[in-house]
């Protein structure tokens, strides 16, 4: 006896297409190893914040290739290839699953790694050279991929387990709290001294320096409103989504949102490709270096 | 259907399998949809509306922060003043002290730790302030004087009164505008406010080019600095 109530869901669950899922899968993964590349083949980029925008573009790049090769999986199934429930796809299903975690933790990670570097930058340069040194560097960086490497192992395997979603859970508010509070108190800084550079008494430049001053503020302002809102709104509806599992497994209300699990999924993925465009090409060195690499002139000057 | 046969038959239907997994493709979830106060995607339309007043908000709260932002404490705006003088005047410093007073001021600023160039601000921030793609230049400017002034307080100034070199000078003024002003007004001339606020992003890296052949003046702590700084050109 079937112990469902109703045949009919109101909220069918909405498909994406999965030529979407593969541009931005490809598009995303050409775009971060890339800067990977670029990261390394450059000597003038290796410095400790090129080092963490480097690793948040690997982790990207793992996100993008075992999404990609899921969705492979996914149509090769549904076209018949490939047998949903067999022993081996599981398995693989697993590791790609541990892959995403891993890549998804360490994405947080890093950005935390790249907001605490800038804020060492600015509120303690006179001793940034010390704080920040290349061991150091790669001590944080070993840190944070042996990290996640273990918490994706966790994590798909003790999934059932609430307290693991809870532990994901927390650690991104926690990020997500502090990267704000880091941004928001350096972008202070700047505007506060900015001001004061704008309000020395000079001849006959005053406004022009004052107008020139606003307009930085707010691309200032424009700037860091892009690099956290767009960390919010595509990280945010999968989190949601995680504590809305956890939180009312039943509820219809709840159902609906679950229902557009693959929507967020889409925008998590396209998270992956805006990074390069928000913390890699606004510098200038990896511009050059990606110019002479696309154009395949001599760049080892 | 079987009835109670058994002497510990249970009597009921066999239990259906019914397994608890996160699979969003099933479909055999009973969740009923009747009765329904609000919309059924009401849940998912409050979280995207306060997701963008959440943004926009942020949004105006940091322009606003630009327009009224908290003043900072005196000693700062009597540093900038004091620099703003040097700058535009290119007089030697008035105050009786000389390199006393100076210095002084030097260490209030170095214990303080929350004043930096605003180019460093603007550039390595890596786009707070918009200064597009200066990080790379202004981090690899800080590791410069740096490792001088991790020694002592008066060591920059000391090395600066030393140095001969022009463009040394040029280098740790356009790093750290107000604490050289000190010692050397003959540089105020190089060192405009438009460098300060734009954060060129490519003047950085020209000056370490160019001083690639006077690196050897400082004493580094580390050999790969130096190789890296020869790498500019």
């Amino acid at each position: 006896m079937n112990a469902s109530t109703m045949n009919q869901t109101d909220c069918p669950e909405v498909q994406v297409p999965a030529p979407l899922f593969f541009t931005i899968g490809v598009v995303s993964l050409a775009e971060n190893l890339l800067v990977v590349v670029a990261v390394i083949r450059n000597r003038n980029l290796h410095a400790p914040m090129y080092c963490f925008i480097c690793s948040l573009a690997a982790f990207n790049t793992i996100a993008s290739l075992s999404k990609t090769w899921e969705n492979l999986m996914l149509v090769l199934a549904d076209v018949g290839h490939l047998e949903k429930r067999g022993s081996s796809e599981m398995k693989l299903d697993d590791v790609m699953d541990s892959l995403l975690c891993m890549s998804f933790v360490g994405s947080i990670f890093s950005f935390l790694a790249i907001a605490v570097d800038r804020y060492i930058t600015i509120f303690h340069a006179l001793r940034y050279h010390n704080i920040m040194t290349m061991q150091r560097t790669g001590a944080i960086l070993g840190v944070i991929w042996t990290t996640c490497g273990v918490s994706a192992f966790l994590m798909v395997r003790f999934f059932e387990s609430k307290f693991i979603m809870i532990c994901f859970v927390v650690f991104f508010v926690i990020s997500l709290v502090t990267i704000c509070f880091l941004y928001v108190y350096m972008f202070m800084l700047a505007s506060i001294h900015a001001r004061k550079i704008a309000a020395l008494p000079t001849s006959g430049e005053g406004k022009s320096r004052r107008q020139r001053w606003q307009g930085n503020s707010m691309r200032g302002a424009l700037t860091l409103t892009i690099l956290f809102g767009a960390f919010v709104v595509c990280w945010g509806p999968f989190f949601v989504h995680l504590i809305i599992i956890m939180v009312c497994p039943m509820n219809p209300y709840c159902e609906c949102y679950r229902s557009l699990f693959q929507l967020h999924v889409v925008l998590l993925m396209s998270h992956a490709l805006i990074d390069p465009a928000i913390y890699a090409f606004r510098i200038a060195e990896l511009r050059r270096t990606f110019r002479k690499m696309l154009l395949c002139s001599d760049w080892r000057r | 259907m079987s009835g109670a046969d058994g002497p510990n038959g249970t009597g009921a239907s066999p239990v259906p399998d019914y397994e608890w997994r996160y699979e969003y493709y099933d479909d055999e979830e009973p969740v009923s949809f009747e009765g329904l106060e609000a919309h059924r995607y009401s849940i998912v339309i409050g979280f995207w509306v306060g997701l963008a007043v959440f943004v926009i908000f942020m949004f105006f709260l940091l322009t606003l922060l630009t327009k009224t932002g908290a003043p900072h404490p005196d000693s700062t705006a009597q540093l900038i003043g004091y620099m703003d003088s040097n700058l535009n005047n290119g007089a030697p410093p008035t105050h009786p002290g000389g390199l006393d007073s100076c210095r002084s001021l030097f260490q209030r600023y170095v214990s303080k730790e929350a004043q930096v160039s605003s180019r460093a601000l603007w550039t390595t921030a890596g786009g707070v302030g918009g200064g597009a793609g200066g990080g790379g230049g202004g981090g690899g400017y800080l590791r410069r004087p740096s490792s001088s002034l991790e020694v002592g307080d008066g060591m920059l100034l000391q090395e600066l009164a030393v140095t001969a070199n022009r463009r040394e000078k040029e280098a740790i003024l356009l790093a750290h505008f107000s604490i050289p002003n000190c010692v050397n007004s003959e540089q105020s001339s190089t060192v405009g406010e438009d460098d300060l606020l734009l954060g060129e992003p490519e003047l950085p890296i020209i000056v370490e080019g160019r001083d690639q052949n006077e690196l050897s003046d400082f004493s580094y702590s580390r050999p790969g600095e130096l190789r890296a700084a020869t790498h500019q050109v």
